[in-house]
């Protein structure tokens, strides 16, 4: 396993992180708990979870799995999803984020997390207001680091204006969706990552396992237990998405590349996601403890420079054959010559 | 006004290009905008010249750019202190005047560190030169790190973005210009009739017209408007706008302005002209609006196409993370 820096932060975390969002949902306690400590032996050291996964479940999950090594976790969670009926349960107004950390930490079971991270922008909150309550988060001990997620590039300039014009401690981390068939991020997000050192935890590497070949038949509904289904709090954007016939026909393209080199689609798609080098890490669920091992063998396996340049070529063609397209400000990818030092 | 056609020779010379010149401002227009790198200099030698030798320079606001290349040289490009001051002085020269009253940043530099830009313009806007500053083709985070620079460094800050934005090439709308708009910055569109796509003229042949812009400008060299514009659903789209037109006797030059206008945030729309006329349909097409539901149906073909892109979504506003109540302060 790869220990890398968070950022510019000096924080050293494994490159895969858990996402621990089936945690007390679609998996058991007794499996998650399982789950967790494969990972560590496989040397994993970075575990994201939020205020909302599995109402409040994944986070006393991951509390116990931390308890007897707390110090060798770097832990993350995140708050502003809503948790109650309240007009205050959701959001990242001050009295939101002082509540939400203290119940996150209660449910963790522990009294500080490591990085502590707003999981989506609260438009009806001035930026302000928002990074003002989370220097209180860090400067009251509660927090080591502090992060966002689903921000657009936008978004977190204007965020780190208001930390940098107040003197208060920087967002050292961003969660962008970022896969093979979705590269937003590429856009505006990653070029500011790189600019003023920011660490990007990807999520979604494997588009939900649509990249695994899960779904060959266009036009044919999923079955039920995955992202696509319509019982995950996701399902929508993932069928907008994916569901149309360029995305399946690169879907189709890519697995035939992973067919020629001789690699499992999920390596692919996880190299593919690393060798960005805004990417610091990945994070990877696993709903099953087979699920997680598979995970962390093709985390491992080698991927030849070819079979990524040619991933690239994919995810370029459906950019450069759509009908109209974003600006694009710099080049997205370049081929890989050398893998990231 | 545009003015990338002056001394192009798919464009127009000079004659042309100062009769052009007298009927915008004869019809209103006061705000004229060129670039030190349109046709080597020439536009802006050819609008230099109308306005010095008709006195009426005083009655516009000109705006013009840097950054572009002008020369072979390693610093005959880019938005370096080095390459601005050089610039700015050359298109004083050719302009006739003794200032520039909005001078964009024409693309961004990633090579220069913004804080060196706006710290040479800010210079250049004390000793005179310049009157305001502006940025051109930015992605949003790049203006927005600007105007980070210029609040926590007391700079002129840059007032202005000018990037292609219409039914056709949509993104501007998704976060560029809402975030304009948040933050008092005015936004310029160009191209918005699409280079004269939105006229309907190419039809569904994939063939240009003859005589029109994509027909003689080199798609290989940095026009790419056929690469751009001519695919299937683009075609669609053209076809269901115009017949919007058709069915209710506008002109397609007045709904593509207006669609681009309507946006709160946007402040002026460039549109360019090589012949009279062109100016003369514009200022037409511009004199009198739409009505509201002949709009809305322009809306929702321009809605259908924009839905069409890949990989891109407007900025998340949270909503699946839970909905939050409505107040004075959301918007």
């Amino acid at each position: 396993m790869e220990y890398v820096n968070l950022g510019k932060t000096g924080l050293k975390i494994s490159e895969y992180c858990i996402g621990a969002d089936n945690f007390g949902g679609q998996t058991n306690a007794e499996d998650s708990l399982r789950i967790m400590s494969a990972a560590f032996e496989g040397g994993v050291n970075f575990i994201d979870t939020a205020n909302s996964y599995t109402d409040g479940l994944s986070e006393e999950n991951v509390g116990r799995f931390i308890k007897t090594r707390r110090s060798e976790v770097v832990l993350a969670t995140k708050g502003r999803s809503q948790v109650g009926p309240n007009p205050n349960d959701v959001g990242v107004n001050k009295k939101y984020v002082m509540q939400a950390i203290d119940d996150s930490l209660k449910r963790l079971d522990t009294d500080y997390v490591d990085l502590y991270q707003i999981h989506a922008p609260d438009l009806t909150t001035p930026i302000e207001e928002t990074v003002e309550a989370y220097n209180d988060v860090v400067r009251s001990g509660k927090a080591r680091y502090i992060g966002v997620s689903n921000f657009s590039g936008p978004q977190l300039t204007e965020a780190l204006w208001a930390q940098d014009k107040n003197g208060f401690s920087k967002f050292n981390s961003v969660q962008p969706r970022y896969n093979l068939l979705y590269r937003e991020a590429e856009r505006e997000l990653f070029p500011l990552c790189l600019e003023e050192g920011v660490g990007a935890m990807v999520y979604s590497p494997q588009a939900g396992g649509f990249l695994l070949g899960k779904h060959r038949n266009f036009k044919v509904e999923s079955s039920s237990g995955g992202r696509f289904s319509d019982d995950f709090r996701a399902a929508n954007f993932y069928k907008n998405t994916y569901w149309n016939e360029a995305t399946f026909d690169a879907m189709e393209k890519f697995i035939a590349v992973t067919e020629k080199y001789k690699v499992s689609p999920m390596a692919l798609a996880l190299k593919w996601v690393r060798t960005h080098p805004a990417v610091s890490a990945c994070i990877v669920g696993a709903r099953t403890l087979e699920q997680l091992q598979q995970n962390l063998v093709a985390w491992e396996e080698d991927i030849p420079n070819e079979a990524i340049n040619e991933a690239t070529a994919i995810g370029d063609h459906l950019w450069d054959t759509a009908p109209w397209k974003p600006q694009m400000h710099s080049t997205p990818r370049t081929p890989i010559i050398a893998a990231k030092a | 006004m545009g003015t990338d056609n002056y001394g192009n020779p798919h464009g127009c010379d000079e004659p042309t290009a100062h009769e052009i010149l007298g009927t915008a401002l004869d019809g209103g227009i006061n705000f004229v905008d060129t670039s030190d790198s349109y046709n080597e200099g020439r536009s802006e030698s050819m609008i230099g010249n109308y306005l010095a030798d008709s006195g009426r320079r005083d009655q516009v606001v000109l705006a013009t750019k840097y950054r572009s290349a002008v020369g072979s040289g390693v610093n005959d490009l880019g938005a370096s202190r080095y390459h601005i001051v050089r610039a700015v002085e050359e298109s004083l020269r050719r302009l006739r005047t003794d200032r520039i009253d909005l001078l964009y940043c024409h693309s961004w530099d990633a090579e220069t560190p913004i804080e060196e830009t706006l710290r040479a313009v800010d210079d250049l806007i004390h000793q005179g030169k310049i009157v305001y500053a502006g940025a051109s083709n930015f992605p949003t985070w790049v203006l927005a790190k600007g105007l980070w620079t210029s609040d926590v460094r007391n700079l002129y800050r840059f007032e202005a973005i000018q990037s292609v934005f219409n039914i056709l090439q949509p993104g501007l709308g998704r976060e560029m210009v809402p975030f304009a708009e948040k933050h008092d910055v005015a936004v310029i569109p160009y191209s918005p009739l699409a280079s004269g796509m939105l006229t309907g003229q190419h039809g569904k042949s994939g063939k240009a017209v003859a005589g029109s812009k994509f027909d003689l400008r080199d798609d290989s060299k940095g026009g790419g408007l056929k690469s751009r514009y001519f695919n299937d659903a683009t075609f669609t789209a053209v076809e269901k706008f115009t017949a919007i037109a058709e069915k209710h006797g506008q002109p397609a030059v007045r709904l593509a302005l207006q669609w681009v206008s309507e946006f709160p945030g946007v402040t002026a729309p460039i549109f360019g002209a090589r012949k009279v006329d062109h100016v003369k349909g514009v200022l037409e097409a511009w004199s009198k609006s739409a009505p509201d539901e002949v709009m809305l149906e322009v809306r929702a073909v321009a809605d259908e196409f924009e839905a069409q892109a890949p990989m891109a979504y407007p900025p998340n506003s949270g909503q699946a993370f839970g909905t939050l109540p409505t107040s004075s302060a959301a918007k």
